[in-house]
């Protein structure tokens, strides 16, 4: 079939009520400080790992909590634990345990 | 046969002993690597063994590094194990004057006085008694210490002291046990038999009339005999494992084969077992002050015998390296701790760095490589390019645009297989240079560099980097009278051994005072990439308290060499300037003519962002 360069877009609709939201209590639970995050993005514009790849922060910890679960493990194996985000969070969040966090979470710790 | 059923626990806890250990010890040499084996082979007929037992005299026997730390307190150690060894040698000597043979049970020596009662005229007989009594005499000593030591440890130069396991405390309890009941053993056989010394025999004759009869002597030998096997039951069991596996230790060191091999491996378990819990570590840890109170090396370990590690413990340490300067038995606590933390399971998926050109336009002699939080620092970056453009370097920056973290903070968290990917590619980077130097301003970078990349290429830190350019006469630059205090980034003093270069540099433009916490005993400024679960509040307060401990009263000036420790320091919000030594240098050079007046606080800050 011709591809025309366009595609339909998939529904982009957050479920709230429906989404599974155990894995972003968890994390939440074990680094509350990712409660005072305001999604400024420092993280992710900082991040090496942003400039050359897919991967952010803020959008993974922002779906994570939102219960869109579905990339997460794939999102997290991009860190490359530098620590750069900490440094710049304006908030104090501890970023590099987040991403522990979601690892042992994700059973893969 | 001499031989009484009182020998028994005695002689059935020395043979569960040894077959503990023997099957222990076996499991732990079949898992050293092949390296480390080789090690043990090629040097086990060289000199190295003579010099391990030499150490073995000093440190096991003598504790040489504990008397270093406190006097009392190594005596207290030296008595104990110095005294019970002299008590079994020269027990063993006196056993063959009287009965002529070397190959009696093991327990003939330890319970002479009951297998030879009588006394002989014999001067040569008298002469042990005095011997025994006197050695016996120097670990009561110790054995009282030990007990005064409990309750009273700031006498021995200790703060903190560690919390004993039930296992402990009972070996701890039996071991105090043995001496006083040898003495009472000995003092009734005294009474009854006569014979002995000044301290057998003088406690003898209080004894003689209302404690000595035939009931209380065979019971007193029984009750040395059973303290006795009780401790060597629970000796592979507690911390006075240490006791024999240290000996083991101390032999694998001298025989180059403690080498860090990344995993859990048998000298990991030497290691691991050669801890004796006894606290001195303690007291340098600064997550104390944080009231994180059972995370240290002591517990870290003694979990791993007992394989109860939880996540907190592994996990919440600044691997700042100074409990590993204390250690008085050289355990390479850092290299443990990461064994420990290494976990194979974790996915990564670093593909995306195939997009990172590698390729070279220019042929630059040197790299500059600033490091992710040097990009945090941009003053130090700057100051840097200065420095190479005043000393005429043909340099190339290479971690501009896309920098690849260098590995370290993943190695560090137990993900040491996993950050190849991004080794690999900077190594790429490295050698498409061509260049021979590579310079970074990161001490966590320069460590890895140096140390697990195995380059071809000369690496050093900024501040070594520095000192060349300055004994070379590439950099002009001038003393002023600024009074300033150089602080030791972990990772670049205690773990990377680098002390002397930042130094040097500094005093050629600066008046340099030291803190007394310098060298391999500096603070952690308390940024650590290695403990990832400390708050930003609780690194604050450390920072807070490392700040106030480090810079002097006349000092406004704080200078260090790496960007984290500035970035942390500088969070505090004190009023003090915490400058980079390469900013230091930078704005020296800039300072034109007038370079007496120089590198002021203004300056600094301009220069800083």
């Amino acid at each position: 079939m011709n591809s025309f360069g366009f595609e339909i877009q998939k529904d982009n609709t957050i479920e709230y009520d429906k989404n599974d939201l155990s894995l972003a209590a968890f994390v939440l639970r074990h680094e509350p400080s990712l409660y005072n995050c305001i999604q400024c993005g420092s993280c992710s514009g900082t991040c090496p790992a942003s400039a050359i790849s897919s991967y952010q922060f803020r959008k993974m910890q922002l779906l994570m909590r939102r219960g869109e679960t579905k990339h997460l493990r794939e999102d997290v194996a991009h860190c490359m634990l530098c620590g750069k985000c900490i440094l710049v969070c304006p908030r104090g969040v501890n970023t590099r345990n987040v991403i522990r966090q979601i690892r042992i979470a994700l059973n893969m710790n | 046969m001499k031989f009484n059923l009182f020998v028994l626990p005695f002689t059935i806890g020395l043979l569960v002993l040894f077959s503990i250990l023997t099957a222990k010890y076996i499991r732990w040499f079949l898992s050293l690597s092949t390296d480390q084996r080789d090690a043990v082979i090629k040097n086990f007929f060289t000199l190295k063994t003579l010099s391990g037992l030499r150490e073995i005299f000093l440190e096991s026997l003598l504790h040489r590094n504990i008397s270093r730390k406190n006097r009392l307190l190594g005596y207290m150690h030296m008595s104990l194990a110095f005294g019970w060894f002299l008590l079994i040698i020269v027990g063993h000597f006196e056993s063959y004057s009287y009965f002529k043979t070397a190959l009696e049970p093991p327990y003939i020596p330890i319970f002479l006085r009951y297998f030879q009662q009588d006394s002989l005229a014999d001067p040569l007989q008298v002469i042990y008694w005095f011997v025994m009594d006197l050695i016996l005499l120097f670990v009561l000593s110790g054995v009282a210490l030990a007990w005064y030591k409990r309750h009273n440890r700031k006498h021995f130069g200790m703060k903190k002291t560690t919390r004993h396991l039930p296992a402990d405390r009972i070996a701890l309890s039996v071991l105090w046990f043995i001496f006083p009941l040898r003495l009472l053993a000995e003092s009734i056989t005294s009474a009854i038999y006569g014979g002995g010394s000044f301290l057998t025999s003088g406690l003898g004759s209080l004894l003689e009339n209302n404690i000595a009869s035939d009931l209380s002597f065979i019971a007193s030998w029984w009750a040395y005999s059973i303290s006795l096997g009780l401790f060597f039951v629970f000796l592979p069991f507690s911390r006075y494992m240490h006791i024999p596996t240290e000996l083991v230790l101390i032999m694998l060191r001298n025989w180059g084969a403690t080498k860090y091999t990344g995993k859990i491996d048998g000298i990991t378990q030497f290691e691991v077992h050669s801890c004796s819990s006894c606290g001195i570590c303690l007291d340098s840890c600064q997550l104390l002050e944080l009231g994180h109170a059972n995370i240290q090396s002591p517990y870290l370990f003694r979990n791993f015998r007992g394989n109860k590690l939880s996540d907190t413990v592994v996990q919440n340490c600044l691997m700042c390296g100074r409990c590993e300067t204390t250690c008085v038995v050289g355990i390479k606590t850092n290299s443990v701790r990461r064994a420990i933390r290494q976990n194979s399971d974790v996915e990564v998926n670093h593909d995306y760095l195939r997009h990172v050109d590698t390729s070279f336009n220019s042929s630059p002699d040197v790299l500059y490589f600033a490091g992710c939080m040097t990009h945090l620092t941009p003053g130090i970056k700057k100051s840097m390019q200065a420095i190479f453009k005043a000393a005429k370097i043909n340099y190339a920056l290479v971690d501009e645009d896309q920098n690849i973290c260098c590995g370290r903070p993943m190695m560090l968290s137990g993900l040491a297989e996993q950050s190849l990917a991004m080794v690999n590619k900077n190594k790429e980077l490295f050698e498409n240079s061509g260049a021979q130097t590579l310079v970074t301003s990161c001490p966590i970078c320069y460590k890895v560099f140096r140390d697990e990349y195995n380059l071809n290429i000369e690496v050093l830190h900024h501040t070594q980097y520095i000192d060349r350019l300055m004994k070379e006469g590439k950099l002009a630059l001038a003393k002023s009278e600024e009074q300033v205090v150089y602080h030791d980034p972990c990772e670049l003093g205690r773990n990377s051994g680098v002390y002397d270069e930042p130094r040097r540099v500094i005093a050629a433009l600066a008046n340099l005072s030291e803190s007394p916490a310098n060298r391999e005993k500096a603070w952690c400024c308390g940024g650590s990439i290695a403990n990832a679960m400390l708050t930003s509040l609780e690194k604050k307060e450390l920072a807070i308290s490392a700040l106030g401990k480090i810079v002097p009263k006349n000092t406004m000036t704080l200078v260090t060499a790496c960007p984290l420790c500035k970035k942390t320091f500088a969070s505090t919000g004190k009023h003090i300037n915490i400058v980079d030594i390469a900013e230091l240098v930078a704005v020296n050079l800039s300072a034109g003519k007038d370079k007496r007046r120089i590198w002021m606080f203004e300056k600094i800050e301009s220069a800083s962002i």
